[in-house]
Parts: structure tokens; C-alpha cells; sequence
């Protein structure tokens, strides 16, 4: 189960200013599902930019 | 909720033989001394393997199968059980086939401090402290995340610099040099062009994507097919310059010729290692090739190495994806004059052969560059050539009005790869926008989390380290940031900034730090264990300083369990007459056979241990265990009548011979009960005779076994002894204590003298 990083940024996410609706639910739910293996963690930067650019679209 | 120790049970661990338990009632605070070699570490260490699954001192390879006591009695289940106040509590059993989850609280929590380690953490390095640290508070995944998250954002700023470059390539095919167009400037071209034409003249440039625009201009004109050489001559003069920088190839070819990128041959190795070691329990032999290992040392090992290689298998992704770009740039250049050759000779027009880029990246070798350093020479010098001929071909100004048409078509496809880079930079910015601002906003949190981490560990040392130096003249000890992935201690002296304090503390002055620093990290952050492990840490201390860590463990820790092992007299008396609600531990001396003895006699235990080996056929077994309770018995009974035995220096009082004892025994009853003396007599004799024979396992070697009935009637003969100096009602001990009234058992039905048995 992954703590320290899921509620850091649950906290963070919490003060950025004109977060796109849904993007904090899906970085949140990312982190949390990403197992505590190195080989996932490798990935997981792809992930995050693939939902910040699906997010940033008009 | 926050958990103490009730009791620790070690059989068959490190300097314990059989069995030995410490009480700590319901979860009090222990003072435990003991000269030095008298076992009191086993405790540390029995509390250290049971949180943390290893011990440091053992961590050396080949060490570790001393966890298990390596004594004669040593065959027996090596296991440490104990019983907290919590969830925490259990058995650990050695071979240790415990998870990793099982040790998740001792790794973020801070429970152990040995004098031996004691300026461990004073002395790391910057970076070791941090990583420290960050074990500690568990600060690793949060790192690992601003990776990512990092990553991510300098991807997205990639995307933005590629659809910068692809909007000014097309701007210069359009028509400006200088590679800036705007919108209007644009359109009114096209407008121009139209208007020429005398066909549809759009309004905006929105219009000239339609399908029907395009269509309308078709029928409009003379003929629907673009003519060759205008669409060549447009070619030709869309063609930019090649900038090529192969600054990132040189990097990459750096990378693959060092040391460190051949072990990345090793990773997927790693990556499958780790896998299996995580998915079974620790093994005590190696997957490969079955020598004996330590499972955690090995997977740990194991971890370390696979994040190095992913560390530089990252380093090498990052310059490989320069690298990549760089190659393609050379090789789209290349591609597009080789398709401008093609269309020529379809024309008849010979234009001179480009090569193609034929290096790829390879993480086994460097790429070639002079081959590409040719190559953006000879496309620098086939753009002069070929704009020269394709010059002398082209229509005269003013040519025909298929010409014309197949120059407007040249400009409507490169207005529509402008506009589609200009969309994809709108959406890149957008997106590198957002992806700036989280990464921003998990910076600034987490430099607000260590700096308020770092002020509040800093404000606790400093109070710490005043109440066990009051009144010296340090001020501003902290622990600072030390560049983005270090910590360094700090302290003012005489108006100087010291950092690290090394150079104007004592080794004392540092040891009282590091021990501040640890009280610190432990209130500050234990959040589950509300125990604290103190192994002699006070080698190093005077006296004065020792009396004032005592007067700080018992003052500011009484809402604390601390546990504090020491070998120093008068730091036990000093602290347990500070602490009087402490539990005291005194270990008098250690032995192979017996392990550490304490100052509680305990020979009823060891009788009935001696009965249980005699009544599963262990006669030697059951023979020693009974010699063992009748030194104990002895040894207290003369402890008890003060005795006179010839002075012995240390532990060596512990190991008087039971002859000895008997002597003692007789001087002791002779002084305070002379009348019973004759009617004890004869049982001591026969007590004596067992020691030479019955009890005497040496001797069963040499003569045959004593019969079980002669090891029984010793026994008897023992519990007889014991019996005689307890009250039959309470249990309790009578013995000589000045006054009648005084030398009575609890409930005061007994007397002294006791009777001697009949």
C-alpha cells in the first residue's frame, strides 16, 4: 500500500490554482495504483504526462 | 497509538543458551548494568533483530549465524518473542522468513542508539544524512515522485520546442527569410495570388482548409494538375538551413564508452533478481548459484544496485533522446533533398545524389560523426548548387496560369503544416503550463515539509543539547539544508558559523550531540514506538555530564519507556535514584554454559527444569540442571547470611566452586543460628557427596551414568534446601536481618531461624 507520496500529493494538489476538473482525482488514483516496484515507477512519468496533456486539451 | 515493551523472551540468542526473559512489567522504563562481556547487549540486540530482521554489528558478511547462540545448549529454536502494549508484539525465529512489511515501523522510526555507533550520524556525509533522514521519514517515495512528475513536465517542454521548430521551418517556406509570419501577412499573400488568379479570394485563412475552396479554385482554372517545375521550384525554396548541433552526439558517445554504462548489459539481470527475491521469502542460499547468503543483505544488495542502473539507464535515455533528435533532424534534412532529386529527374533535371543518414543509436558503440559532419557540410553546399539550377529552370515571372496555380498549391500545403504546428504549440504550452504549476506547487511543499521538519528537529536538539551542557556557550545548533539532497549539522561558536562542528567540539561535546539528535528524531517523529534504546552511550561522558543525562532521561523521558543498558556504577545508581519508578536490572557476570546470570536467584525454575529433563530420560541433562540450581541456592543462602568468602575481584564471585559455598554456608549459620547448625549438618553432607557423585556429570563419563533414582534423591535433597528457608504459607524468604521483627517472611508466620529438615 502506498502512503507517504499518494498523501503528499493529495496535499499538493489541494493548492495548485485551476487544477482541470478530474486531473487530481486521476494523478491520485495513478499514484495509488502504481505497485512499489521499481519497473512501474519507470513508467509512471509517461502516465502523468499523458493525463496533464489529455487534461490540458481544449 | 503508541507502544511499549512488556516483556522480551530470548532463548537460544546470541549470549543466551537457554531461555532468559526481562520484565518490564507494563511497559516501565528499565536501568539494566552489567560489566562488559556480561551479555546486557543481548538485549539491544534481541530488540534490534526483532524490529528491524538484522544487527548491525552482524551486518558484515559471515557474521550473521551469531544471531544464533553458539553454545552448548545452542541446538534448540533461536527465537525472540515479545509482548507490547500493542499490535506489535510476537515471535521471530531465526532462520528469519519475515517480509519486509513486517519491519515498516522500525525503518521510519528511530528505537536503537549504541555507544558504538553513537557519532555514526554526526559523521556521515551530507548526502548520507539526507538519505537518512529520508529513510527515516519516509521522504523516498515522495522523491520518486517529484522525479516523475519532473520528467513528465520536461517532456511537455520537449513538445513545445519541436512544434516551435516546425512552425518556423514552415514560415520560411512560405516566404519569410527571417522565419516570422503572421497570420494576416499570410492571408494577404494568398489573397494577392487569388486575386491574380481571378479565382475565389478567401476572407480568412480558416476557409482555404475547406475541401470546397479547394474545389472551386480546381474548376476555375485551366487544368487541375500541378505543374512539376513550379511544385519543384517551391520545393526548392521552402528548403531552410540545416542547423545541426552534434554536441549531443559527442555526449553520447561519452556515455556508451564509460565504465559505468557496460553494467546496464546487467539490468534486466537486476530487474528479474529483485523480482525474485521480492515475490518469495528471504532465502538463505543464492538463487544462482546455491551458496549460502543472507537473503535480506542480498536483496538489499540487490535493490541498491538495480536503482544505480536505472539511474543511468534514465542518464541514458535523456541524452540518447538529444542524440535521437539530432540524427533525425540530419535525417529528415537528407530524406527531403533526396525526394527534390527524385522529382527533378522526373522533369529530366539531374540534380547532384545526397547520402542517406545511416548511423542509428547503439548502446554497444559511439556513432561515427565524421560521416555526419560530412554530411551537413555537403547539404549546406547542395542547397547553393541546386538553387542554382533549379533557378535557370524555372518559369520566367509572370508565367502561365497552370505555373501560377501549382505555386499557389506549394503555398496552401505549407500554410496548412504552419497552422497544424502552431495548434500543437498552443496545446503543448497548455499542457507545459499546467504540468509547471503542479511541479511548482510539489517543490514549494516539499521544501516546506523539511524546512519545517529541519526547525522543529533543530529546536528539540538544541534544548536537548543545553540541558546536558547548561550554561556553555553554543548557540544556533541546527540542521540545515546542504544543496538540494543534503543536511549537515551546524552550530554557532564564539560568533563563527561551524558547519559540520567537527572542528570545535570535543568527541564528547559530539556525542552529546548525536544523542540530543537522536532523543530529537524520536520525539519528533515516532509516531508507533514510544520505546528508546540507550546501549552505553556514555563512554565518552564525565561525570558531571553523566549525572546530567541521567536528571534529562528521567526528567524529560518520564512520559517515555527507555531502556538503558549500561556497564558505569554510578550512572545506574545516579539514574535509577532519579528514576525511581524504573525497573533495575543488574547482570553480575556470564558464562558459555549458563549465559548472563542476573542478581534474582531463580533455582526453584532451574529444579523444575532439572525434574522435566529427568523425566524425559536426560539423566546428564537433568544432572547438570540440578548441580546448576544447588550453586544457585547456595550462593543465594550465603548472599543472604552474609556469608564471609576470600574476596574475589568481578565476575569471578559468580564462579566459586560448591565446596566453597558449603564452607560459607557453615561460617554464615555458625555466626547467626548456631543451634541449627547440627540438624543441617547432615543434609549438607549428603548434598556435598551428590556434587561428587550423582551430580558430578564428568564423572559419569568415566564411571557410567548415575541412575535416575540417585539424580531423583539429589533433587529432593535440593528442593529440602530450598524449602528450609521459605515460610510454608506466603513462599516468601526468611532470613537473618538484624531484629526479630525484621527477619520475618511477608506474612510474618515464619521466623528465623528457619528449622532445619528432619
Amino acid at each position: 500500500m502506498r502512503s507517504n507520496d499518494h498523501e503528499f500529493l493529495s496535499q499538493v494538489l489541494d493548492k495548485v490554482e485551476d487544477l482541470p476538473e478530474g486531473l487530481g482525482e486521476r494523478l491520485l488514483k495513478l499514484v495509488e495504483e502504481t505497485p512499489e516496484g521499481l519497473e512501474a515507477i519507470e513508467q509512471r512519468s509517461d502516465a502523468i504526462r499523458k493525463l496533464i496533456e489529455e487534461h490540458s486539451r481544449d | 497509538m503508541t507502544e511499549r515493551v512488556h516483556r522480551l523472551t530470548m532463548r537460544s540468542f546470541r549470549g543466551v543458551p537457554d531461555t532468559m526473559e526481562v520484565d518490564f512489567g507494563e511497559g516501565q522504563s528499565l536501568a539494566v548494568y552489567g560489566d562488559n562481556g556480561t551479555g546486557k547487549s543481548t538485549i539491544a540486540d534481541a530488540l534490534e533483530w526483532y524490529f528491524t530482521g538484522g544487527i548491525e554489528l552482524l551486518s558484515h558478511e559471515g557474521r550473521q549465524h551469531a544471531i544464533k547462540n553458539l553454545g552448548p545448549a545452542g541446538g534448540g529454536e533461536t527465537a525472540v518473542e515479545l509482548v507490547t502494549s500493542g499490535e506489535l508484539g510476537g515471535k521471530a525465529v531465526y532462520p528469519d522468513e519475515r517480509g519486509a512489511e513486517a519491519f515498516g515501523v522500525a525503518s521510519r522510526e528511530t528505537f536503537l542508539l549504541r555507544g558504538r555507533t553513537l557519532a555514526d550520524f554526526i559523521n556521515k556525509t551530507k548526502t548520507e544524512k539526507w538519505k537518512a533522514l529520508a529513510e527515516l521519514l519516509g521522504l523516498d517515495a515522495v522523491e520518486l515522485l517529484r522525479q516523475d512528475l519532473q520528467r513528465a513536465r520536461s517532456d511537455i517542454k520537449k513538445q513545445v520546442k519541436a512544434a516551435e521548430e516546425r512552425i518556423e521551418a514552415a514560415a520560411r517556406a512560405i516566404g519569410a527569410g527571417d522565419g516570422k509570419v503572421s497570420e494576416d501577412s499570410v492571408l494577404q499573400s494568398l489573397q494577392q495570388i487569388c486575386r491574380g488568379l481571378g479565382v475565389d479570394v478567401p476572407d480568412s485563412l480558416e476557409r482555404v482548409a475547406y475541401p470546397a475552396w479547394i474545389a472551386g479554385i480546381a474548376g476555375g482554372g485551366e487544368s487541375t494538375s500541378v505543374p512539376k517545375l513550379e511544385a519543384l521550384t517551391a520545393a526548392v525554396a521552402g528548403l531552410g538551413p540545416v542547423e545541426v548541433d552534434l554536441d549531443p552526439i559527442r555526449g553520447w558517445n561519452d556515455l556508451v564508452s564509460s565504465e559505468g554504462t557496460k553494467d546496464l548489459a546487467r539490468l534486466t539481470l537486476f530487474k528479474d533478481a529483485d523480482a525474485l527475491l521480492a515475490s518469495s521469502p528471504a532465502p538463505d542460499r543464492c538463487p544462482l548459484c546455491s551458496q549460502a547468503v543472507d537473503g535480506k543483505k542480498l536483496s538489499s544488495h540487490v535493490r541498491e544496485v538495480l536503482g544505480g542502473l536505472l539511474e543511468a539507464s534514465r542518464e541514458m535515455e535523456r541524452i540518447g533522446e538529444d542524440a535521437r533528435s539530432c540524427l533525425d533532424t540530419l535525417g529528415a534534412a537528407s530524406e527531403t533533398r533526396r525526394a527534390i532529386v527524385a522529382q527533378a529527374k522526373a522533369l529530366r533535371i539531374e540534380l547532384p545524389r545526397i547520402p542517406s543518414v545511416a548511423a542509428a543509436l547503439d548502446a554497444r558503440g559511439p556513432i561515427e560523426l565524421a560521416p555526419l559532419e560530412a554530411l551537413a557540410s555537403e547539404i549546406e553546399r547542395w542547397d547553393r548548387a541546386v538553387r542554382e539550377e533549379v533557378a535557370k529552370s524555372a518559369p520566367a515571372q509572370g508565367g502561365t496560369r497552370q505555373s501560377q496555380l501549382g505555386l499557389l498549391a506549394a503555398l496552401l500545403e505549407q500554410i496548412r503544416v504552419w497552422r497544424a504546428a502552431q495548434k500543437d504549440l498552443v496545446q503543448a504550452k497548455k499542457a507545459y503550463d499546467l504540468a509547471d504549476r503542479i511541479y511548482d506547487a510539489y517543490l514549494d511543499r516539499q521544501k516546506e515539509q523539511l524546512e519545517q521538519m529541519l526547525k522543529s528537529i533543530s529546536q528539540s536538539v538544541a534544548e536537548l543539547y543545553s540541558a546536558l551542557h547548561p550554561g556553555e556557550e553554543l548557540g544556533g545548533i541546527t540542521v540545515e539544508p546542504w544543496t538540494a539532497k543534503g543536511l549537515e549539522l551546524a552550530v554557532d561558536f564564539h560568533g563563527s558559523r561551524q558547519r559540520p562542528p567537527h572542528g570545535v567540539l570535543s568527541e564528547s561535546h559530539l556525542n552529546s550531540l548525536a544523542i540530543a539528535l537522536f532523543l530529537a528524531m524520536a520525539q519528533t517523529f515516532n509516531q508507533k514506538l514510544r520505546f528508546l534504546v540507550l546501549d552505553d552511550v556514555i563512554n565518552s561522558f564525565d561525570l558531571e555530564h553523566r549525572g546530567q543525562l541521567a536528571e534529562l532521561l528521567a526528567e524529560k523521558f518520564d512520559d517515555w519507556q527507555l531502556i538503558v543498558l549500561t556497564h558505569d556504577r554510578q550512572f545506574f545508581e545516579h539514574l535509577t535514584r532519579r528514576a525511581p519508578g524504573w525497573k533495575r536490572l543488574e547482570i553480575t557476570s556470564w558464562s558459555y554454559d549458563e549465559g548472563p546470570r542476573t542478581t534474582k536467584y531463580s533455582s526453584p525454575g532451574i529444579l523444575a527444569e532439572a525434574s522435566e529433563r529427568l523425566a524425559e530420560g536426560d539423566v546428564n541433562g537433568a544432572a547438570t540442571k540440578a548441580r546448576r540450581a544447588l550453586e544457585e541456592l547456595l550462593q543465594e543462602v550465603c548472599e543472604a547470611l552474609r556469608a564471609e568468602l576470600p574476596f574475589r575481584r568481578g565476575t569471578r564471585n559468580d564462579q566459586r566452586e560448591i565446596g566453597e559455598l558449603l564452607k560459607g554456608i557453615r561460617r554464615g549459620v555458625k555466626e547467626h543460628a548456631k543451634g541449627m547448625l547440627e540438624g543441617l549438618e547432615p543434609l549438607l553432607k549428603n548434598l556435598e557427596a551428590d556434587v561428587q557423585a550423582s551430580l558430578n556429570v564428568e564423572a559419569h563419563a568415566s564411571r557410567g551414568r548415575a541412575a535416575s533414582s540417585e539424580i531423583e534423591a539429589a533433587l529432593r535433597r535440593i528442593e529440602e534446601l530450598d524449602r528450609m528457608w521459605s515460610c510454608p504459607d506466603c513462599g516468601t524468604r526468611v532470613w537473618h536481618k538484624g531484629s526479630p521483627e525484621s527477619s520475618r517472611c511477608k506474612c510474618g508466620k515464619s521466623l528465623f531461624p528457619p528449622k532445619p529438615p528432619s
